[in-house]
């Protein structure tokens, strides 16, 4: 008998399985670099993995995944420091 | 510490076959008939004689829950239920099947409230005979003792992956002393063999999500894998048979089913459970009278043994089968399940059904005999 490894109700994360949710956005998070404080919690937050950490060491700030961001607001609710707003998007 | 003969109830035939295995992991809820099964396990794990993870729940639903959960972080896991315990769990019951966990559940066979009984029927399994889980009902104490160790091989391999429920009569033999041989545990380990390399574990490397929702490709891939699964059981359950028969010396028909007497009779008697241990003697008793008749006991009722059934029903003339469980608005599962196997093959062996015993009732081979005799 052959050994063979079950089909399971598993799934591994990839990269944009819904599409590009960035479509979706009606508003766009920004950060203010002069606020920011690279404490990453928005970062955690993120339900989309769609922005990437800050980074202290090297002195960069958080970066928004536009491509898949889909405009939720979390990141600028959560920021202690009032360092993300929403801008409306304009086609 | 060598192999033992005892005098041993059906229950605590489970709990030493489980003591032997060492699973990782065991939660339960107590509910008559088995709540002696885990009692004992509880036990063995407050004195320190195993180091499993006992999980204390408030539900049979969480009880199962639990030990999913712990199959899917790549444990060996054990829990026993009955009756209203089990459809209590149901939920998780085609959770685990569905997700191939390979879980063993011990379940004792009582009927289902109402009216409130706590004896025998098979109506509680046979109600989950669809959820994906390999289903073994046992004849004597001994074949429950070999049969819960025989579960974990079977559940374990990597090309079955499924969860199995060894099921034992409530009371005719859960709370029945008989004679139990019970082999030395490192051997009963050895045969078992470690779960160190399991069929799903949590790697935080490579992390998946599961239980979230799928496509319908996915899941009739999955559906359709677990079918093939159960198929490649069959085999898997007389390997395993046989591979036991050769290490300890007891065998139980190929695995799947249990025949005896002679091919070739006018009458035979197709049960499952202790009902197909007793027709036995009923078989002796009419072979005495001069009467062609033998019996058949299925073993395994999922995967059914169809091919097996195929050969009876073309070796002998005519099939009685006895149900102690029956699907309301049809007929005894058992009986459902070999016209299906004969109607589909284009055999047309006569097959007459009869459903005893349901709530306890006792059927002793004398009856058995009767009712062969009213339809030979």
């Amino acid at each position: 008998m052959t050994e063979k490894e079950p089909s399971m109700p598993i799934l591994y994360p990839i990269e944009g399985a819904a599409g590009l949710t960035g479509d979706w956005r009606t508003q766009r998070p920004i950060v203010d670099p002069e606020k920011c404080k690279m404490c990453n919690i928005c970062w955690q937050y993120c339900p989309d993995l769609a922005i990437t950490a800050a980074n202290k060491d090297e002195n960069k700030v958080i970066v928004f995944d536009y491509t898949y961001c889909k405009g939720c607001g979390i990141c600028a609710s959560e920021c202690p420091f009032g360092a993300i707003h929403m801008e409306k998007e304009v086609d | 510490m060598a192999e033992e003969v005892v005098m041993l109830t059906g229950n605590h035939s489970v709990s030493e076959a489980v003591k032997r295995v060492k699973p990782d992991v065991i939660a339960a809820y107590p509910i008559t008939p088995q709540t002696a099964i885990i009692e004992y396990l509880s036990k063995l794990v407050d004195s320190g004689e195993m180091d499993s993870h006992f999980i204390r729940v408030e539900s049979e639903h969480s009880a199962l829950a639990a030990v999913a959960g712990a199959s899917w972080a790549g444990a060996r896991t054990f829990t026993a239920t009955s009756s209203q315990g089990l459809l209590y769990m149901g939920e998780w019951v085609f959770w685990t099947g569905y997700a191939r966990l390979p879980v063993v559940m011990a379940v004792v066979n009582r009927c289902l409230a109402p009216g409130w009984s706590i004896w025998v029927d098979l109506q509680d399994s046979m109600a989950f005979r669809d959820a994906g889980w390999i289903q073994i009902y046992n004849k004597n104490n001994q074949e429950v003792f070999d049969t819960t160790i025989q579960s974990y091989k079977i559940a374990e391999s990597k090309d079955i992956a499924l969860p199995v429920m060894p099921c034992l009569d409530g009371f005719v033999l859960s709370h029945t002393s008989s004679k139990v041989i019970l082999s030395d545990p490192e051997e009963v380990y050895n045969f078992v063999g470690d779960y160190s390399d399991p069929i799903i574990e949590i790697d935080t490397g490579k992390p998946f999500a599961y239980g979230s929702i799928v496509m319908p490709d996915k899941y009739n891939k999955d559906r359709k894998d677990l079918m093939e699964a159960m198929e490649r059981a069959k085999a898997k359950i007389k390997a395993v048979n046989k591979e036991f028969s050769e290490t300890f010396g007891r065998t139980y028909g190929n695995g799947l089913i249990e025949k005896y007497g002679d091919d070739d009779a006018d009458l035979t008697i197709v049960g499952i459970g202790t009902m197909a241990d007793e027709t036995q003697q009923a078989i002796d008793m009419l072979t005495s009278e001069g009467l062609k008749v033998n019996s058949v006991r299925v073993r395994t009722f999922r995967p059914f043994p169809t091919e097996d059934i195929i050969d009876i029903a073309k070796k002998n003339h005519k099939l009685l089968v006895i149900d102690r469980s029956v699907s309301f608005g049809h007929e005894g599962h058992l009986q459902m399940e070999i016209e299906s196997v004969l109607k589909r093959n284009s055999i047309d062996t006569p097959v007459i059904g009869k459903v005893m015993g349901l709530g306890g009732e006792d059927v002793p081979y004398t009856r058995i005999a009767k009712v062969a005799k009213e339809n030979l």
